[in-house]
């Protein structure tokens, strides 16, 4: 612990270039602005309030492409248009900046990376507003950011499957089946149970809204073989079949995608698969199908004059 | 109506160059410009002496260099008689860095966007969006041999990663976010006019893109913003050239010698190219 200072001395910023000559020119004053960097859960509410945004649930274990997949529709959109649609506005700008940074060359990695989500950051999310680009409808998406540990726990005690709030309020929840773990015969069959388990722990606890629309979204495909060696695809075929009848008629819709979203080896282009399912990200907020309200009848003079001013 | 106007802009944007030969301009009344001086306020050292440095070739002072400048300018519209004050806050392009990274920013800059001012907004064309992933810039270097061996592990990382700083973030990003934060308080969230000036115009002239294609091309996420936002960002392009040459070149400035100051100044809008600086703060006047 330091000594403390004298209020003159610990008002230094250390970060500020001063003179000399400056010494006795008051401090400027500084107006703070909104954080820029991912929302917190408070900061998705305020959002809400402001305006409509639909969320999307990234759902599954560590290492599996979660934070990777927002991070590159947003370096889509550095670089123009995407998926038909155009980058309108983001409350996370910082937020998207700091987790694509270790993806950039001036990083000075050899290799792309992405920092791990901490299970001490707890629930937070990407802000991502798009317009269609010829009519410029405006959609907003809250993309959750969770730690992947926080879904293995969920697999291995399914009955805190409500305890995640995310899932009950997403428009969309999207299951991630980790292609590299798939790819690899050994890990395979696990990475398989592992999707299956937690889509399973969600649903049947009825923390998916029906009106939601469930995904099985396999990342890393630039990392699956193909031809004669293709026994990850033939599995993953069965699966997304599996998924598909299963949730079929319990909610909206149930859909498969495959993506890779940032190819290390620089085969495939950056973010394919991408646009079809930030596509189907971009639909109406999803609102909680209510029952309308019973009413009595109504029977006494005052009802009736009040039933003959509606008409 | 009164117009008024704010030029704002990250560092090394060209404001300072702008608007010393915006009073060159308006002072010399020696080309013809649609705004002419009406009148000024305050100190005009520095106005003198950013316009002296322009004038005899020199490189114009940053405003970080010359300091406290809060500088107005009154110009009149000779078509409409309309009235306009150009309103140069002493705020350097660092103080927009700062407002990025740390998330603050000058009360000055809050009051100075208040109802009915237009917004002069510098980009350098020096300065594009562009930023190589690792993967692009693995595609570019040369490839390396298979079976041949350099002693390291291809997986091995030579040198330590840097960190994320907020330094990193690139210029289109930062534009992004200073007109982002202009939809939040404190700033009250109405609707603006801007002019977006791509500065060091005849860097890019050759590519023969309009102001508005080299901003799509080159700043695609600020291009993209601007579109989706028209609601909130009534908003036109301008390519600038007010130094108007390179001033390490000996011989371009050996030439315009020859011909009036004013001459050197290049300015492309929607449609026109000529020599009157005026022409943006027209726009602005115009849309009122």
């Amino acid at each position: 612990m330091t000594a403390a200072q004298p209020d003159d001395e610990a008002d230094v910023d250390v970060f500020e270039e001063t003179g000399a000559s400056e010494a006795s020119i008051p401090p400027p004053r500084w107006v703070a602005l909104p954080p820029a960097g991912m929302l917190s859960i408070a900061d998705a509410d305020s959002l809400l309030r402001w305006r409509e945004a639909s969320l999307v649930a990234i759902v599954g274990e560590r290492n599996g492409g979660k934070t990777t997949l927002a991070t590159e529709l947003y370096e889509r959109f550095l670089r123009g248009p995407f998926a038909e649609v155009v980058f309108s506005h983001s409350l996370s700008l910082l937020g998207f900046e700091q987790k694509s940074f270790q993806s950039r060359a001036e990083s000075r990695g050899t290799k792309p990376d992405t920092p791990r989500t901490s299970t001490q950051d707890g629930l937070n999310f990407f802000h991502l507003a798009v317009s269609d680009q010829d009519d410029l409808q405006r959609t907003d998406l809250l993309i959750s950011e969770r730690a992947g540990e926080a879904y293995r726990e969920v697999r291995d005690r399914p009955a805190m499957a409500m305890e995640l709030v995310e899932i009950r309020k997403a428009s969309t929840v999207t299951f991630i089946l980790d292609g590299e773990r798939l790819a690899d015969g050994r890990r395979r069959a696990e990475a398989i149970a592992s999707v299956r388990n937690i889509a399973r722990a969600f649903t049947d606890a009825g923390a998916v809204a029906p009106e939601a629309e469930v995904q099985l979204v396999t990342t890393k495909c630039d990392l699956l073989p193909t031809g004669s060696a293709a026994a990850a695809l033939d599995a993953l075929a069965a699966l997304e079949q599996r998924f598909v009848a299963s949730y079929s008629g319990r909610f909206a819709a149930a859909t498969t995608f495959r993506i890779a979203a940032r190819d290390p080896e620089g085969k495939i282009e950056p973010g394919e698969g991408l646009a079809p399912l930030l596509r189907s990200w971009l639909k109406p907020p999803m609102r909680p199908h209510l029952e309308p309200p019973r009413l009595p009848p109504l029977i006494d003079e005052f009802d009736r004059l009040l039933l003959r001013r509606r008409n | 109506m009164e117009a008024n106007f704010i030029i704002i802009g990250l560092p090394a944007s060209g404001k300072t160059t702008f608007l010393a030969a915006l009073w060159h301009l308006v002072e010399s009344g020696e080309a013809e410009s649609r705004l002419q001086l009406d009148s000024y306020e305050g100190d005009l050292a520095y106005l003198n002496k950013i316009a002296e440095a322009w004038r005899n070739f020199q490189k114009v002072p940053r405003t970080s260099q010359v300091g406290d400048a809060n500088v107005s300018i009154r110009l009149a519209d000779r078509v409409t008689g309309g009235k306009a004050t150009v309103f140069f806050p002493d705020l350097a392009g660092e103080t927009f860095d700062a407002q990025v990274e740390t998330r603050q920013c000058r009360p000055e800059f809050v009051h100075g966007v208040a109802k009915g001012v237009g917004i002069l907004l510098f980009v350098s064309a020096d300065v594009t969006g562009h930023h190589l992933s690792v993967v692009e810039l693995n595609g570019l270097l040369p490839k390396q041999e298979e079976g041949v061996s350099t002693g390291t592990d291809q997986n091995e990382q030579p040198f330590p990663r840097s960190e994320w700083e907020p330094k990193f973030v690139p210029a289109q990003v930062r534009i992004v976010q200073l007109l982002s934060d202009l939809l939040r308080p404190p700033f009250e969230a109405r609707r603006r006019n801007v002019v977006i000036m791509i500065s060091a115009w005849d860097l890019v002239k050759n590519t023969g893109l309009a102001p508005k294609e080299w901003l799509a091309a080159n700043m695609p996420l600020l291009y993209q913003f601007l579109r989706s936002n028209c609601a909130w960002f009534n908003h036109e392009i301008y390519g600038v050239s007010a130094q108007g040459l390179d001033l390490n070149d000996s011989s371009a400035i050996h030439s315009a010698t020859s011909t009036d100051a004013s001459r050197r100044i290049l300015i492309v809008g929607p449609g026109s190219e000529g020599h009157d600086l005026t022409s943006p703060l027209a726009w602005l006047m115009s849309v009122e």
